[in-house]
């Protein structure tokens, strides 16, 4: 009774998904199949294919990350922190923190001014630079957001910088990581039951997420999304809201041949058209707001 | 005192003089307005497409000289403002048929590529740095008196517009394998 349960629940959560990975029909027969065995454990008939069907991940055996991810939208704030911490933790070890402490600590401080203007959000924010010459930021949750010297490099004052960091946080607080977490960890594991039926592996593969996130697409209208937040929250905080229409437009006018920006705009809408859905949802709202730019304060980087 | 507020709108149009000069055009039609404020006087209307030369810009106006006339269009309604002060990220081979999985920066320094970031173990040591950083709130807000900002919590988040032209939401076109950032 109980697995019925468990497989109607999860029939249910997967369903709304099926529009986006297409025909999975006998997939999710595979996978229910696999989760029925899983609960109901026959004795194998050959040892030697009892492979690992509980590898730990970051949320421990396969069972957890089912229910951890798959029925998402339920995380506490210390889970989040704790997928956060893998997702940074791996991106660091990628790319390391720029060793500059007085741009660390003014970053810090701004962004977790901007955080603030979130209201009654009591997430515990940090931010930080990494040394990477790419021009990107990136976020993950549980309020962890880093912006790359490459991007900073680029910002002139700082309702700029501001601006980025709001972004950042727009996309945490909307959870848009834990939605592409999921929909990737449906995809993962029906990929995974295609090789399993193809080469006979009697394998369950452990998804464990690490720096791997930000090597996912996601739908366009969460960048969209994080662009308004990121103008709300920039105005919010006393800053001026069109600085970050500054910030798209200076990528906007780097050659798209530019290495370093090359995977922004692999993996981005393009700018024009970010100002393009920006100024459609502003309208003449944001007209007469008399927001700083803050040039004087702000810690410039010149480049290296 | 002339003199003083046309030295003070320098120093407000300083940081944006990298496209002070260069040309842009109408995203649609729109007022050509005698200051920088939607309450000002509208001196002429310019069509979408029309060429404008551009020559500063204050918060969310540009400063833009049209048929003769100088005046403020909303920033909303020109095209991009190629940043010319950004156009040398030099020292970077452009890479043609650059596969974006592969794709580093060269000049010794290394880009963020996703199969490192595929295969990437946690960095405790960097993530303890990372984690050392946090700033305390009151800290925080005391900055930002120092500069003066003021919170205002009242105004409204943005409603998701209409759909506009060419504009879907699909998932990128790029590789599965870029990168998922800003």
């Amino acid at each position: 009774m109980r697995n019925k349960i468990k497989i109607g629940l999860f029939l249910g959560i997967l369903f709304p998904l099926t529009s986006l990975a297409g025909d999975f029909d006998n997939v999710f027969k595979l996978l229910i199949q696999q989760r029925v065995e899983q609960s109901n454990p026959k004795p194998p008939a050959d040892v030697s294919a009892q492979t690992t069907t509980k590898k730990a991940g970051v949320f421990g055996s396969n069972e957890e990350l089912l229910s951890n991810v798959l029925l998402g939208g339920s995380k506490t704030k210390a889970e989040e922190e704790k997928m956060g911490r893998e997702v940074i933790g791996s991106l660091l070890s990628v790319s390391p923190l720029l060793m500059n402490g007085d741009v660390q600590t003014y970053v810090n401080k701004v962004g977790t001014w901007v955080a603030s203007s979130l209201g009654k959000e009591k997430r515990r924010w940090v931010f930080g630079v990494v040394d990477s010459p790419d021009v990107n930021a990136f976020s993950a949750p549980g309020g962890y957001v880093v912006i790359t010297r490459g991007l900073y490099e680029l910002l002139e004052n700082e309702a700029e910088l501001a601006s980025v960091l709001a972004h950042e946080i727009g996309h945490v607080h909307k959870k848009h990581h834990l939605e592409i977490m999921q929909k990737s960890s449906v995809l993962g594991l029906l990929g995974n039951a295609v090789a399993k039926k193809v080469e006979g592996k009697n394998e369950s593969k452990a998804l464990g997420f690490g720096a791997e996130v930000f090597a996912r697409k996601m739908d366009k209208s969460a960048e969209f999304e994080a662009d308004r937040m990121a103008i709300v929250l920039t105005a919010r905080s006393g800053y001026d809201p069109f600085a970050y229409f500054s910030v798209l437009q200076k990528i906007s006018g780097i050659s798209k041949s530019d290495s370093r920006i090359a995977l922004l705009f692999d993996t981005h809408p393009a700018p024009d058209e970010r100002i393009e859905m920006l100024s459609a949802a502003m309208g003449e709202k944001f007209d007469d707001f008399n927001g700083q730019v803050v040039a004087a304060a702000f810690i410039k980087l010149s480049k290296k | 005192m002339f003199k003083i507020r046309n030295a003070l709108l320098v120093l407000l149009l300083l940081p944006s003089l990298s496209f002070a000069g260069s040309i842009s055009s109408m995203l649609r039609d729109d007022s050509l307005y005698s200051s920088a404020s939607s309450t000002s006087t509208k001196k002429l209307l310019i069509k979408k497409s029309s060429s404008i030369e551009v020559l500063g810009k204050s918060g969310g106006w540009i400063n833009v000289k049209y048929a003769g006339q100088i005046g403020w269009v909303r920033l909303l309604s020109v095209k991009s403002v190629p940043a010319s002060s950004n156009s040398d990220l030099s020292g970077v081979l452009a890479l043609k048929n650059r596969e974006p999985s592969k794709v580093v920066a060269v000049a010794g320094l290394r880009g963020i590529n996703s199969e490192e970031l595929k295969s990437a173990e946690v960095s405790y040591l960097e993530l303890d740095r990372l984690e050392k950083l946090r700033a305390i709130k009151g800290e925080a807000v005391y900055a930002a008196k120092l500069k003066n900002l003021k919170s205002d919590l009242t105004i409204d988040f943005l409603e998701e517009p209409v759909p506009v032209s060419n504009v879907d939401n699909k998932q990128y076109e790029g590789s599965s394998d870029s990168l998922w950032g800003f």
